[in-house]
């Protein structure tokens, strides 16, 4: 099937201002500005098919609202080519708009001083949405995002979780094709980030709607997105399912051992030794194949072990060990 | 058209929601035009007209001139787009399926309106019936003064539209709302009536379509004109309106691939 989005070779360029020091370097940046060149999306390609549920994950500055302000048309690539819904989405965006929905956690799409039933209004006349539709919609997502009982309420009398709920429900308001949501549960507490991401969830299965999603919250994806699209300092590092990111970043199985009395030096073949002190021991598993019981039949028999865990890596895990590996090597360098 | 409908009406239903704000802005109001109808009386002292205006032609010119013909507040406008571009929330006004020149007339109409209804009209009113207010010179002025009244509004807008978008290239955008506050005050006639102008200075105002903001629909409410000069007057000012408007869609078009959105 064609992909509904897809990315060529995109880059973003952005000009950032160089400041010299001093008065006199103020001076001479008034009159000649220095700026030098800065890649906030490099050279990044992938393609998403309908119905995909895909997160776009990386750390702050690493190009991800950049990328997404790109395919809702509010920025043009420097170089490269975005198509959503087979259109240049900065050069038609207005049709482009009218398919998509878009949900910017930091940024409101309401309408601050009215009633969210008023900006619920408006959306509908602006995204010229027939009236039975919406109508149906927005009965179907006041209930199922629990709107009802502030519906009537100026937006700026709402609390952020509630805003939040009404900021995605207004964007499904016109049945977009793609939901673009740029950071959707920041700053929600726990209970608010759990309704929204089973809603997101549900969409997707649904109603089949195409789910794009920046984050930096781990288990939005691993709940909500099946795939992943990992980038870094503007490049693309990982693009496939989530399942497959243990593999590609050699993340490993963490083992524990817990003994009856400090055991002094453990040797354990198949593993490295990674810390712990007392009773506890802990290894980093080599994936080789081997398994657990093997590894455990190697330990003495006077070791006396009273208890064993296994730890999976969590993405956090996997992705935490990438940054620190590549802050590392940007020291060492 | 019911999308700019609906965003007239929302603009007009936000402006409505400040009331401590908008008891204050007809305060001001009251103020500025007590303030102007006073220069003209010392200024008119013990004569009964000068250039062959009267007084009362003056405080005429003040009051309706001064209010809902005025092009001082109508620079908001450019303050507002220069905020949404330094904070990056013109990214929120672009995801949206309407163009954005055009979201901001509605925005600045519903503003203009609820402004027209709750300051203007009370401030009229009210010091209409202390120092008085000509009527129109007839009726026919009076229907051209209306058609006036839509293109100074069309021109003010357009103006202030144009300006605005100029914050996508000039960052600071203070410096081009006083330079447009300063511009229209002298050039719409909206301070001093273009015929107390020395010559120079007229036949610049003349050839600019600023004068249609203030100046010409107030001669043509007064009688200063006859009425086939103002049907040519207004014939003018839709030119300019046209002229403006192409301006501003050719500026957004060079505008759209400047733009920088701010912020994550």
């Amino acid at each position: 099937m064609a992909p509904i989005i897809s990315a060529e070779h995109v880059t973003k360029v952005f000009r950032q201002r160089v400041r010299r020091p001093g008065l006199l370097g103020s001076l001479r940046d008034l009159a000649a500005p220095v700026t030098r060149p800065v890649n906030a999306v490099d050279d990044i390609s992938f393609a998403i098919a309908a119905g995909e549920a895909v997160g776009y994950l990386g750390p702050n500055g690493a190009g991800k609202s950049t990328m997404i302000k790109m395919l809702t048309g509010i920025l043009a690539p420097s170089s490269g080519k975005v198509m959503v819904l087979g259109r240049h989405p900065q050069a038609n965006r207005v049709e482009n708009a009218r398919q998509i929905g878009v949900v910017f956690g930091q940024r409101t799409q309401l309408w601050w001083e009215l009633p969210l039933s008023e900006s619920f209004e408006l959306h509908r006349r602006m995204y010229r949405v027939p009236s039975e539709v919406f109508a149906r919609n927005r009965a179907d997502l006041t209930e199922m995002m629990g709107l009802a009982s502030f519906l009537e309420r100026p937006v700026r009398h709402l609390s952020l979780g509630q805003r939040m709920r009404a900021e995605i429900a207004m964007a499904l308001m016109h049945d977009p094709k793609i939901l673009f949501l740029d950071e959707p549960t920041i700053g929600l507490d726990v209970v608010a980030k759990d309704v929204v991401r089973k809603f997101l969830s549900r969409i997707n299965r649904e109603r089949g709607t195409t789910i794009i999603l920046t984050t930096h919250d781990l288990q939005d994806i691993e709940e909500i997105c099946p795939r992943l699209i990992m980038v870094d300092e503007g490049k693309l590092l990982f693009d496939g399912a989530v399942a497959d990111l243990r593999a590609r970043f050699g993340a490993r199985r963490r083992l524990v051992l817990e003994f009856s009395r400090e055991p002094g030096f453990v040797h354990l073949a198949g593993a490295e030794p990674d810390g712990g002190e007392g009773h506890l021991r802990s290894f980093l598993l080599n994936d080789d194949g081997r398994s657990l019981v093997e590894l455990l039949a190697a330990l003495q028999a006077d070791a006396d072990l009273r208890d064993v865990r296994l730890h999976e890596p969590g993405i956090e895990e996997i992705i935490r060990t990438h940054y620190q590996r590549r802050i590392e090597t940007g020291r060492a360098a | 058209m019911s999308a700019f409908l609906a965003l007239i009406r929302a603009a007009f239903r936000r402006e409505s929601e400040h009331h401590s704000r908008n008891v204050f802005r007809i305060l001001g109001s009251l103020v500025e035009i007590l303030a102007r109808i006073s220069i003209w009386q010392a200024a008119f002292g013990a004569h009964p007209a000068l250039y062959g205006i009267t007084l009362s032609q003056m405080i005429t010119y003040s009051l309706i001139g001064g209010t809902i013909l005025s092009s001082w507040d109508a620079t908001m406008i450019v303050r507002d787009v220069g905020a949404t571009i330094r904070t990056g929330a013109i990214g929120s006004s672009l995801l949206r399926p309407v163009g954005y020149p055009l979201m901001l007339l509605a925005d600045q109409l519903g503003v203009r309106l609820f402004d027209w209804l709750l300051v203007s009209l009370p401030v009229i009113v009210i010091m209409g019936l202390i120092y008085g207010i000509e009527p129109p010179a007839s009726l026919g002025h009076a229907m051209f003064f209306l058609g006036h009244v839509v293109v100074s509004l069309a021109i003010l807008m357009l103006t202030g539209i144009l300006i605005g978008l100029f914050s996508f290239w000039v960052f600071d955008a203070h410096s081009l709302e006083w330079f447009m506050r300063g511009l229209l005050a002298v050039l719409s006639g909206g301070l001093v009536p273009i015929w107390f102008f020395p010559k120079g200075l007229a036949e610049v105002a003349h050839a600019l379509p600023f004068s249609w903001i203030t100046y010409q629909p107030m001669a043509v409410y007064l009688g200063e004109r006859d009425l086939a000069a103002s049907a040519l007057s207004l014939a003018a000012g839709c030119g300019w309106t046209a002229a403006l408007g192409a301006c501003v869609a050719f500026v957004w078009s060079r505008a759209c691939g400047q733009v920088v959105v701010q912020g994550g």
